[in-house]
């Protein structure tokens, strides 16, 4: 089945507005196809809740579908990656999220020594106990191998903040992650 | 790329492999897309509403100006034809034509985002989207809510109907009248509901209380005690300055409504043994003629959709019902049921237009309309009657939670039926009922248990429904009621049974519920 293009012509009959024509239908429906995994992935790893993922997931296709209806939107994919973090950011503005991630962190830490835990979950917690900026910067420059000019511009921030918030991002990351070989370094 | 970023861009993949699906992603985009969408088109309607509302205050003035300086004035001697749907009421007026009448700046500053009620040689009469302020002419009273309002067919007066902020929907207030030219007020009483004559001539107060002047009604509990108060009309000539009290008798008194041609008002009583309608004849002088229902019109309690007035927009856009009791939830677009909402704060309420108040639509169509579907039969007013055949045994329903408006009424076929307040405040209820039978042994419906879960707030929290299978058994007689009342509920969760602890009841366990009843009828 194509989702896609069943969204769309759904979308479009149900809530009353203009018929798309066949090409925007398919549009639609190649950049839902194309980006929302990609998105998923994305908005997953910057809050390791799989239902507030799909909530931010579905918020940005929602807010995305009237902008690409009037052609505001040239790269989807950049679009999207920008939309996801964005309203990740809105979501750990609020103290419930914040607080279930930082009880999730917490727990971590109190389980010690992670017993039966493999290395994605204990980086995962280390992520998480990032700064937001350090996190979302670290997340797309290795989820998606992006380089520091387009990390920059999905952030829309400079390309020096990148640099320095991957390098701050990572050194945090060694800390929590390899404290034993910190500390002999020092 | 050093071993330790290799880690980590390992462990990201890794962690990302790990992501929902999102499988059934496009099912919850398309159903937001079509909330929106509802929005939209609500608003539109809203608009088109309040233009179609001008246009017929524009005409009537003009059909004001055009008619004799004396003997009554036919206010609605324009032709209107109305047709009706399940979601719109569309009104075409071959009135007078409209002509260019000289524009006088407003005297008053116009606050923004308010919706035009009433406009007039320039001057326009706006309220804003919490009800509070008429431009300011009608300046904004505080503690209270302007609950009902009505415009004067000449549009130079504004009848407002203010409530305390508590109890906005329903309960005693105080009438004035603002003279929209002066901004001048002149308080009129204290009345539970208040109906304008057609032509604008006489404001029909409604009380119930112990005299015409203490009203209680709403303001105590609406339950037996209050159901056996006076109820009282007081018919204030608005030109002259005169009033005149015609006592109505016993039992809470609600729906006031004027016939369409000004010569009659209807008012529903409701007393420990239900709810009945009473026509009287009003005139314009002397004393009022009490209750002469008759063959010439008959108004059964069960014609109670008719007292329903679709007139409020809540603010996720759901066409609101109202019969001063319920507020309920309708989807303007399907006619779904959302059932009733009595959390959501009363200031929340936006956009009015008395125009689609249908038993007091100035034409010659009345409509009956269907509660569960809100679709509109047209009724000839040359029917003698909406009867309608009354169900022998009945259901004592809690009507609403609220801890200032609950109260039991029996009923037969009730669409919704309240339930509980659970553990923190959580309310649950039945909507949606669909009888499949009704008979006086018993009767089973499908529908939803509701749920509102007050997380984060009962105000803003989305309602959770479940589907359920309902059956009325056990028949029995009740003190202070003539009808036998069914005294037992099953209830079976069709899909799944919700996870929620409620104060008498643990829906936690097997699929199928017994409870007595009348529910809990009030919530903390």
């Amino acid at each position: 089945m194509d989702v896609g293009t069943g969204m769309l012509e759904s979308m479009e009959a149900r809530a009353g507005m203009r018929v798309a024509g066949p090409s925007e239908v398919v549009g639609f429906g190649e950049v839902f196809r194309s980006e929302h995994a990609r998105a998923l992935r994305l908005a997953y790893v910057l809050t390791a809740d799989s239902v507030l993922a799909e909530e931010v997931v579905a918020d940005v296709f929602v807010a995305m579908y009237p902008h690409w209806k009037r052609g505001g939107v040239d790269d989807a994919a950049a679009y999207v990656r920008r939309a996801v973090v964005n309203r990740v950011n809105s979501a750990f503005r609020r103290l419930a999220v914040r607080r279930n991630t930082e009880l999730w962190t917490q727990r971590a830490s109190a389980d010690g020594a992670d017993v039966g835990i493999d290395d994605r979950d204990v980086v995962h917690r280390a992520l998480l106990a990032l700064p937001v900026g350090q996190r979302v910067a670290v997340a797309l420059r290795y989820l998606d191998d992006l380089s520091e000019a387009d990390t920059a511009e999905a952030l829309g921030i400079s390309v020096g903040t990148v640099k320095s918030q991957v390098a701050r991002g990572l050194m945090r990351l060694r800390e929590l992650l390899e404290p034993d070989e910190e500390g002999d370094a020092s | 790329m050093s071993d330790f970023e290799e880690r980590i861009r390992r462990a990201v993949r890794d962690i990302a492999d790990n992501a929902p699906s999102g499988g059934h992603l496009h099912d919850v985009i398309d159903d937001r897309l079509q909330r929106h969408a509802h929005r939209r088109r609500l608003t539109i309607w809203t608009l088109s509403s309040i233009a179609a509302l001008v246009v017929v205050a524009v005409a009537t003035l003009i059909a004001l100006q055009q008619a004799p300086s004396s003997g009554r004035v036919s206010v609605f001697a324009a032709k209107t034809t109305t047709t009706a749907s399940s979601s719109h009421v569309t009104r075409t007026t071959a009135g007078p034509s409209l002509r260019t009448t000289p524009t006088v700046r407003p005297t008053a500053a116009i606050p923004s985002g308010g919706s035009v009620i009433g406009r007039t040689d320039g001057r326009v009469a706006l309220v804003d989207s919490h009800w509070n302020d008429v431009a300011t002419l009608l300046p904004a009273a505080g503690r209270t809510t302007v609950g009902e309002l009505a415009v004067t067919p000449d549009t130079q007066h504004v009848i407002v109907l203010r409530r305390p902020n508590n109890q906005a929907l329903a309960g005693c207030g105080d009438v004035a009248v603002y003279d929209l030219r002066s901004g001048a007020s002149t308080a009129l009483g204290p009345a539970v509901s208040f109906a304008l004559s057609p032509d604008g001539h006489d404001v029909a107060l409604v009380v119930s209380g112990n005299a015409a002047d203490r009203c209680v009604g709403g303001t105590t509990d609406q339950t037996q005690s209050a159901a056996r108060e006076q109820s009282f009309i007081t018919v204030h000539d608005l030109a002259a300055g005169t009033n005149r009290t015609l006592t109505l008798g016993t039992g809470l008194a609600g729906g006031a409504t004027y016939s369409p041609d000004g010569t009659a008002f209807a008012v529903t009583l409701c007393a420990t043994d239900g709810c009945h309608a009473h026509l009287f004849a009003v005139g314009r002088a002397g004393t009022l003629t009490a209750d002469v229902t008759g063959p010439s019109l008959v108004i059964q309690p069960t014609s109670r959709p008719l007292l329903y007035a679709p007139r409020l927009a809540w603010d996720d856009q759901y066409l609101l019902v109202t019969d001063g009791s319920e507020v309920r939830g309708i989807d303007p677009a399907t006619g779904a049921d959302d059932g009733v909402f009595v959390t959501q704060p009363a200031t929340d309420i936006v956009t009015v237009a008395s125009s689609f108040d249908l038993v007091n639509e100035p034409t010659s169509t009345a409509f009956t309309v269907d509660e569960s579907t809100l679709s509109t039969t047209p009724v000839s007013t040359n029917t003698t009657a909406f009867t309608v055949t009354p169900d022998h045994t009945q259901v004592l329903v809690c009507q609403s939670m609220s801890s200032s408006l609950h109260q039991y009424m029996p009923q037969s076929r009730p669409t919704t039926i309240f339930d509980d307040c659970g553990a923190a405040h959580a309310y649950t209820w039945f909507t949606a009922l669909h009888w499949d039978h009704w008979d006086p042994q018993s009767a089973t419906a499908t529908g939803y248990f509701t749920i509102n879960p007050c997380t984060p707030s009962c105000a803003t929290a989305t309602n959770l429904n479940y589907p359920v299978t309902v059956a009325l058994t056990n028949a029995a007689s009740h003190v202070g009621s003539p009808q036998p009342l069914f005294s037992t509920m099953r209830i079976r969760f069709n899909n799944t049974t919700p996870n929620i602890p409620t104060n008498d009841l643990t829906r936690t366990g097997p699929r199928d519920f017994v409870q007595t009843l009348p529910h809990t009828c009030r919530c903390p």
